[in-house]
C-alpha cells in the first residue's frame, strides 16, 4: 500500500520542485492566459453572440455562423479572392524563393551583395513596401507606365482593373520574399556534396542534379516555407489594405480585410468572431491537406519510412 | 553565519510575496499620467485650475489642422475656466474612440471623424438636451437649418456644431480648361445631360487612347460621400430621392430615382473607359488637399466640392483660376438649386470624467473665440448662420467662397444629413453599388434593389427592436 500511495502523489521534493518550476514560468502562463487563451475563448463565445462592443452582447446562437453560409454574399467573393491569392501566391512565392537561393548558393562573384539585395525586402515595413509599390503600379508615373506611354502605347492599369489587382499584389509578394530566401540558403547548404558527386559519376546533368538530389533534399524546408507562406496569405492584410482597400470592385476584398471592416467600421464584433473562427478552420484544414498530400513526397533524413 | 544565509524556502517565501506586491501594486489605479503637475506648467499660482484637466480628441490633422487645433487649446487654457483641457490628435479616430469607450477610458470631449450616428445609436455618448436648454452660449435656432437634427437619434440630441461646418456642393471649374475647349463658363451645364456633353468636350486622350483630361468625375469629391451625418448622399439627393425615412426607419434605395442616379454614373465612366478613369484618379488623388490631386493639378476639369474647396484651391494651385456654380440636376428636376449644410459634431462620450465642464468646453467651441483662428488657419466656416452672411469683412477678396455662402440662402431645396445606425454599412454598400454598376457588373436596376435589400437586412439584423416592416 505505502508503494502504491507513494506512485499515486508526488514526493514533497518533487512537489517543491513543482512550484519552483510554475513559479518560474508564472510570467509567460499569465501573459499566455490573458493575452493568449482568453481572447481565443471570448471570440468562440462573441461568435456565438451580436455584439458591438458598446452594447452587452446578445447570444444568437449559430446565426452568424448562418449568415455567413446561406446569406452573406460578399463571402463567397472574399473566400474566392483569398483562395486565388493562396492558390496562385503562395506558389508563386515558394518557387521564386527557391529559384532565387539555388542562384545564390552557386559561387558568383559579389555573392554576398547579391543576397543582401535579395533580403533587404524582408527588412522594409510593408507600409514603406505598399508605398514603394504604389508608386511602381502607378498608371500615369510610374516606371511601366512612363515608359509604355513613352513609347505610344496603352497604359496597364495594375491596381485599377479587376483582372490585374490580385495578380499585381501577388508580384508584390513574390518581391518580399527574403526571409524564405534566407530559409531555403541554408537548406540547400545542407545538401550533402557527395550526393552530386555520386550524381555527376551516373551521368546527371545540371537539370537532373537539381530534380533528383536538391529539390528531395529541400523537401521539409519546401514544406516548412509553403505552410508558413499559406498561413501568413489566409491572413493577407497590410499591403492590400493600403493599396486597394478591397476595390476595385472587390476584386481584392480578402479575409483580412473583410474581418477588419465589419469588426471596426461596422462595430460587428460577434460576426467578425465568427468570421475569425472560420478563418481558423481553414487554415487547419488546408495545413492538414498540406501535409497528408506531402507525406509520400517530403524527405526526412533518418527516418526510415519516408 | 546561518543566519545571514537565505534559505531556498525563504527566498521562494519572499519572492512571492515580492512578485503579490508588485501585482497589487501595478493593479491599483495610477494617478493620470496626463496631469501636468504645477511645477511644468508654471500654473503655480493656479493649482485648482491645473488640477482639472479634460481630454480632448480630435481627428484633424495636417499642418493647417494642427495649427487650429493648438490655437483652439491655447485659447482656452489662457482664459478664464476652471479647468485646463489637452488635446490628443488622434488618427483612426473611430477604430480608438470605440476600444476607449469600451475600456471605460474615453476623452472627456470628442470631435471628428469617427461613425457619429453608429455612436448616438448605440448609446456611447451623452444625450445634450438638457445642457443645451440650459446654455446661454448655444441656442438651437441660431445654427444654419438641419445642423442640430443631423446630430439627432430617436429624439435626443448628441452633439452640438462645432469647428467645420459649411455648404457641401458647388460645381467648381478649372477656367483655363474650359476655355481651351471652347466652352464658356456662364453657359454652365444645369442639368446631367448638358453636363455629358461637356463632359464629352473636355474629356482628351493621347494617340494611345490613354485618357489625359476629364470633363467630370462623378466619384470625386462630395460627389461620392454620404450617406453620414456631416453629408448626404449626393446621387440619391440630387435625384430628389430622400434615401432614408428617419420616421419610419426604412431605406428607399429600390426607387426609380436611384436607378437612373445610377445610371448617370455610368454614363460618364463609359465614355472614358472605367479602367482608365480608375487608374488617373488613383495615381493622382481625388479631392483637392494635395497639388498633385486631380482637379488641382488640372487633369479634372470640374469638380463638386464643398466650400473649403475654394480655400485649399488657393494653397494647392494657387497658378489656377476657378469658377464655381451649382450642381447640375437630372432633366426632370431641371432649375432646381440644391444644396446642403453639413457639420461636425463635438461630442461627450459616456464614462467622460466630467461631462459639465465638457459641455462648457464645447459651448466654447462655438464661439468666435475659436472660429475666427479656425478659419485664417483653415477656412472653415462653423455652425453659426451669423458666419454665413457673404458680407462679412473676413469673405472679402474670396468671391468663390461668397457663392457658397450665398447659397445657402438662394437654394431650393436644402437637404439635412441622414442619421443612419448602420451608416458605415451602408456607406460599403454605396461604394460596391457604384463600383458593381460602373464595371458592367451589373445592371442600375439590379444594383439598387440589391443595395436595398442589403441594407435592409443589416438593420434587420442589428437594430431588431427598431425594424417594424
Amino acid at each position: 500500500m505505502g508503494v502504491a500511495t507513494n506512485r499515486k502523489f508526488w514526493a514533497p521534493r518533487q512537489q517543491r520542485e513543482l512550484l519552483k518550476g510554475l513559479l518560474f514560468v508564472s510570467p509567460w502562463l499569465l501573459g499566455f492566459a490573458g493575452f493568449t487563451v482568453y481572447p481565443i475563448l471570448a471570440s468562440l463565445y462573441y461568435s456565438l453572440t451580436q455584439y458591438d462592443i458598446l452594447r452587452p452582447p446578445r447570444f444568437i446562437g449559430l446565426a452568424n455562423y448562418h449568415q455567413l453560409f446561406f446569406q452573406d454574399e460578399v463571402f463567397r467573393f472574399v473566400l474566392y479572392n483569398t483562395l486565388y491569392l493562396v492558390v496562385i501566391g503562395v506558389p508563386a512565392g515558394v518557387v521564386t524563393a527557391f529559384m532565387v537561393a539555388s542562384l545564390l548558393n552557386n559561387e558568383m562573384k559579389l555573392r554576398p551583395l547579391f543576397r543582401t539585395l535579395f533580403f533587404v525586402p524582408a527588412l522594409v515595413p510593408a507600409v514603406a513596401a505598399a508605398e514603394v509599390w504604389r508608386w511602381v503600379y502607378n498608371t500615369n508615373f510610374g516606371v511601366v507606365n512612363s515608359l509604355l506611354k513613352w513609347g505610344g502605347m496603352s497604359i496597364i492599369p495594375f491596381l485599377s482593373s479587376p483582372d490585374l489587382a490580385k495578380p499585381s499584389l501577388i508580384l508584390i509578394h513574390m518581391w518580399a520574399q527574403g526571409t524564405a530566401i534566407v530559409i531555403f540558403l541554408a537548406a540547400l547548404q545542407d545538401v550533402p556534396r557527395s550526393l552530386y558527386d555520386a550524381a555527376l559519376v551516373d551521368g546527371a546533368n545540371l537539370w537532373h542534379r537539381f530534380w533528383n538530389v536538391t529539390i528531395p533534399m529541400c523537401t521539409p524546408t519546401i514544406l516548412f516555407v509553403a505552410l508558413t507562406s499559406m498561413i501568413n496569405m489566409f491572413q493577407y492584410f497590410t499591403i492590400g489594405w493600403l493599396l486597394t482597400e478591397g476595390g476595385p470592385n472587390q476584386s481584392t476584398e480578402f479575409y483580412g480585410i473583410y474581418l477588419y471592416r465589419n469588426a471596426f467600421l461596422f462595430f460587428k464584433m460577434g460576426y467578425a468572431s465568427a468570421l475569425s473562427w472560420i478563418l481558423f478552420l481553414i487554415i487547419v484544414a488546408f495545413t492538414i491537406l498540406i501535409f497528408r498530400a506531402s507525406q509520400r513526397r517530403v524527405y526526412y533524413a533518418g527516418d526510415g519510412e519516408s | 553565519m546561518s543566519h545571514d544565509r537565505m534559505t531556498r524556502r525563504e527566498f521562494l517565501r519572499w519572492s512571492v510575496v515580492g512578485a503579490g506586491s508588485i501585482g497589487i501594486a501595478a493593479c491599483m489605479a495610477a494617478p493620470p499620467a496626463a496631469l501636468p503637475s504645477a511645477e511644468t506648467t508654471g500654473q503655480n499660482d493656479e493649482p485648482d485650475k491645473a488640477s482639472t484637466q479634460l481630454v480632448w480628441w480630435h481627428g484633424w490633422g495636417g499642418p493647417s489642422g494642427l495649427a487650429a487645433m493648438t490655437a483652439i487649446e491655447d485659447a482656452f487654457n489662457t482664459g478664464d475656466h476652471s479647468f485646463q483641457i489637452e488635446r490628443v490628435h488622434v488618427d483612426e479616430m473611430n477604430q480608438k474612440i470605440l476600444v476607449a469607450i469600451a475600456g471605460g477610458t474615453p476623452p472627456d470631449i470628442g470631435v471628428c471623424c469617427a461613425q457619429y450616428a453608429q455612436l448616438y445609436s448605440r448609446n456611447a455618448v451623452v444625450p445634450l438636451d438638457d445642457y443645451i436648454d440650459a446654455s446661454i452660449v448655444i441656442k438651437r435656432d441660431a445654427f444654419v437649418q438641419g445642423l442640430f437634427e443631423s446630430m439627432q437619434w430617436l429624439g435626443k440630441t448628441y452633439g452640438v456644431p462645432a469647428i467645420e461646418a459649411g455648404p457641401r456642393y458647388g460645381i467648381m471649374y478649372n477656367n483655363a480648361l474650359i476655355a481651351e475647349a471652347g466652352l464658356e463658363a456662364a453657359n454652365f451645364p444645369t442639368t446631367w445631360d448638358e453636363m455629358y456633353e461637356w463632359h464629352v468636350a473636355l474629356s482628351k486622350f493621347d494617340s494611345a487612347g490613354n485618357v489625359s483630361t476629364i470633363g467630370f468625375d462623378p466619384r470625386d469629391g462630395t460627389s461620392r460621400n454620404g450617406p453620414a451625418t456631416n453629408i448626404p448622399q449626393f446621387w440619391a439627393i440630387n435625384y430628389g430621392l430622400d434615401a432614408w425615412d428617419s420616421e419610419t426607419l426604412t431605406f428607399h434605395y429600390d426607387r426609380q430615382e436611384y436607378v437612373e442616379a445610377l445610371a448617370t454614373i455610368k454614363r460618364f465612366y463609359d465614355y472614358v473607359g472605367v479602367e482608365q478613369m480608375e487608374s488617373l484618379r488613383s495615381s493622382t488623388g481625388t479631392w483637392v488637399n494635395t497639388p498633385s490631386a486631380q482637379f488641382p493639378a488640372g487633369i479634372l476639369a470640374t469638380l463638386n466640392i464643398g466650400y473649403y474647396g475654394p480655400g485649399e484651391l488657393a494653397i494647392n494651385a494657387p497658378d489656377k483660376e476657378f469658377g464655381v456654380a451649382w450642381v447640375p440636376v437630372p432633366e426632370a428636376r431641371s432649375g432646381i438649386k440644391m444644396q446642403s449644410v453639413g457639420g461636425i459634431p463635438a461630442y461627450i462620450p459616456v464614462g467622460s470624467k466630467d461631462p459639465d465642464r465638457a459641455f462648457e468646453f464645447i459651448e466654447f467651441l462655438t464661439t468666435d473665440a475659436v472660429q475666427t483662428p479656425v478659419f485664417e488657419a483653415t477656412g472653415w466656416l462653423g455652425g453659426r448662420k451669423e458666419w454665413y452672411d457673404p458680407d462679412l469683412p473676413r469673405y472679402a477678396g474670396r468671391d468663390v467662397l461668397r457663392w457658397y455662402l450665398q447659397s445657402v440662402n438662394e437654394a431650393d431645396e436644402m437637404w439635412a444629413c441622414p442619421v443612419i445606425p448602420i451608416q458605415a454599412f451602408v456607406e460599403d454598400q454605396r461604394e460596391k453599388t457604384y463600383a458593381a454598376v460602373i464595371f458592367g457588373e451589373k445592371t442600375p436596376e439590379q444594383a439598387a434593389i440589391d443595395m436595398h435589400t442589403a441594407c435592409t437586412e443589416e438593420l434587420r439584423n442589428e437594430f431588431p427592436d427598431l425594424v417594424t416592416e
